[in-house]
């Protein structure tokens, strides 16, 4: 199995050196909001703790589920985090992310139609921010999230003026 | 072949049947509301009420033709002396609008079936822009439209700005002159409209619900069976009117595509703006080796970058959609292709369509296949394809397979090569990524 491991590593790997990675604040942020929605499974299951019409058994066994679950996410949501990478080549970008999903996208600069930065409250607060690739394609999914604002600002400026270089492919 | 008696450089109305033929086609629904909104107040009177109704859609059609010719007055036309589509109209506040033919992007006519009646076309020009891209000359008799579609290629033909390939001979024929490259014979059309597979599919479980009816007695079954047999029914009567009639001329734009029973569209396929191509076989079409063609094209409609769909051929023999692509899709020929097929082991994947499943390359195209019972071939140029990814979920992780996607702009067609080889893809995503930078060097 390690053999086959390598070649899936392979399948996925940075063009030359390392893959960038995203700032471990994505995680919290991601957290965040995960806890923020798990907030309504809270109080449904501190309801059928209080209700007594329910048998003992279901109120355990559905108790056990929502913590196993949240625990599962948040081990999960630092796995996809650590999973996302992006490498600047001189005529392309690689975005890769996904665990149990693997995904690698290369777009070439000239294909690029806009770069999207945007942040939401969380991510502002956290000091984290987002770009996105836009080609004409509407399935190319290049998407970097949690960059630090600067960087991410940076980047853009970057792949906006490379890609008005190379402009071309519609 | 020039303007002759028809001289467009001084402003035209349109046909005076217009407001008429306009009005007309208000009849249906107003002599209906007539009679289900109006039903109560209308049957108190001492007439019949559809008599009521019948004299009150008079009374409409007669108000919206005084106004419609007022409009129609006060609308007019001219080809001015910058070479460019002018169009005033308005009854009060005046509008005037300037179409750059330079900037020309489709000259279509279309003819409803009212205006049919009367001989009748309705012009659409549409140019490269937002905002005021667009106009619609209704209605022309038909040679009107037609010298004026070929005065306005031939200007935006010669116009300074635009590129000087065409001859300017071949732009000023006619809409309808040139025999047609391909056309689709009604038979064939209905044959395999009938002989799709969804098609079958729901003509065979109507037939199962009927029999099921039979025997119990039941009402719910049969309902069922109106359900999946009209949908097909519609489906083959509504797609057997759009594609009635169907011809490919070639234009020096590009292929001009021509179709429907009731109302004919007709769509100018640029030469160089197909984005993509998908060439489907249904399983029970493959006994007579028909296909249908599927185009993603930039520029159907108003600006550039929008992309639509096209329909290329409804349904044609192989060999012959094989030689329209080829003008389409300069030097392809996907009997030529190496074609490298998914691994037996992706069959844990996709069971049914899992030996089907390949891709090839060209210098100028990537081509995937895929499907089973319909059977499809993908193409699109390495000049158009604008991003290249590989996915993989866990299933395909462990059968050490992933899929290899093309990205193209949006329209019927998508480009993947699925549960390929996990040790071939990186090399093909990396091939095609460096094909696309080719591309990009030479223009």
């Amino acid at each position: 199995m390690t053999s086959h491991a390598s070649e899936v590593d392979a399948a996925f790997a940075p063009p030359t050196e390392n893959w960038v990675r995203v700032s471990a604040k994505l995680a919290t942020a991601r957290r965040l909001t995960l806890s923020i929605l798990y907030l309504f499974v809270v109080v449904f299951v501190i309801l059928m703790w209080v209700l007594p019409a329910m048998p003992d058994g279901i109120v355990i066994a559905a108790t056990v589920v929502a913590v196993v679950l949240f625990a599962w996410a948040w081990w999960l949501i630092g796995r996809r985090v650590r999973a996302y990478g992006y490498a600047e080549r001189d005529d392309d970008l690689l975005v890769v992310s996904g665990i149990l999903i693997k995904r690698l996208v290369i777009v070439p600069y000239g294909r690029m139609q806009m770069v999207d930065l945007t942040a939401g409250p969380i991510d502002r607060w956290l000091g984290i921010a987002t770009v996105q690739l836009h080609t004409a394609a509407a399935t190319t999914d290049a998407t970097i999230p949690g960059l630090p604002p600067e960087e991410a600002a940076v980047l853009r400026d970057r792949l906006a003026a490379r890609g008005e270089e190379r402009s071309a492919g519609m | 072949m020039n303007a002759g008696p028809v001289d467009f450089a001084t402003p035209h109305r349109t046909h005076p049947l217009t407001p008429l033929i306009l009005a007309l086609r208000l009849v249906p629904a107003v002599f209906i509301a007539f009679l289900v909104v109006g039903g109560g107040v209308l049957s108190r009177l001492p007439f019949p009420s559809v008599v009521t109704a019948a004299v009150g859609t008079l009374v409409i059609v007669a108000i919206s033709v005084a106004a419609g010719s007022l409009s129609w007055w006060r609308f007019t036309f001219n080809l001015d002396s910058d070479g460019d589509l002018r169009v005033d109209s308005g009854i009060l506040q005046r509008q005037a609008r300037r179409l750059q033919l330079s900037r020309l992007q489709s000259v279509d006519s279309v003819s409803p079936i009212l205006a049919r009646i009367f001989g009748l076309v309705e012009v659409r020009v549409e140019v490269a822009g937002s905002g005021d891209s667009r106009a619609v000359l209704r209605f022309l008799t038909k040679t009107q439209a037609e010298t004026l579609r070929a005065e306005i290629l031939q200007r935006s033909e010669t116009s300074p700005q635009s590129d000087q390939d065409g001859e300017s001979a071949g732009a000023t024929e006619s809409v309808q002159s040139g025999s047609p490259l391909v056309t689709v014979p009604s038979g064939r059309l209905l044959g395999s409209l009938v002989l799709r597979t969804s098609t079958v599919t729901l003509f065979a479980l109507t037939i199962l619900f009927i029999l099921f009816t039979i025997r119990t007695q039941g009402v719910t079954s049969l309902v069922v069976a109106l359900v999946t047999g009209g949908i097909p029914l519609f489906a083959i009567v509504n797609e057997f009117f759009t594609y009635g009639r169907f011809s490919v001329r070639e234009k020096v734009q590009g292929l001009l595509l021509q179709h429907g029973l009731l109302q004919t569209q007709s769509r100018t396929v640029p030469a160089g703006r197909v984005h993509a191509v998908e060439i489907t076989a249904p399983l029970l079409w493959r006994r007579f080796r028909w296909v249908r063609v599927t185009l993603t094209v930039a520029g159907v409609r108003g600006d550039g970058s929008q992309v639509g769909r096209a329909v290329l051929l409804p349904v044609a023999p192989r060999e012959e959609a094989v030689e329209l692509l080829r003008k389409v899709l300069p030097g392809i020929d996907i009997d030529q292709v190496q074609w490298i097929s998914a691994p037996t082991r992706s069959r844990w994947r996709a069971p049914i369509q899992w030996a089907h499943l390949a891709y090839a390359e060209t210098n100028a195209y990537i081509l995937t296949r895929a499907g089973r019972i319909t059977r499809r071939i993908s193409i699109a140029p390495h000049a158009r394809t604008q991003s290249v990814r590989i996915v993989q979920g866990p299933w395909q992780r462990r059968l050490q397979v992933a899929n290899v996607c093309f990205d193209v702009a949006p329209g019927p067609v998508s480009v993947i090569a699925m549960n390929m080889d996990i040790a071939a893809t990186r090399p093909l995503a990396n091939r095609e990524v460096e094909r696309m930078h080719a591309t990009q060097r030479s223009t």
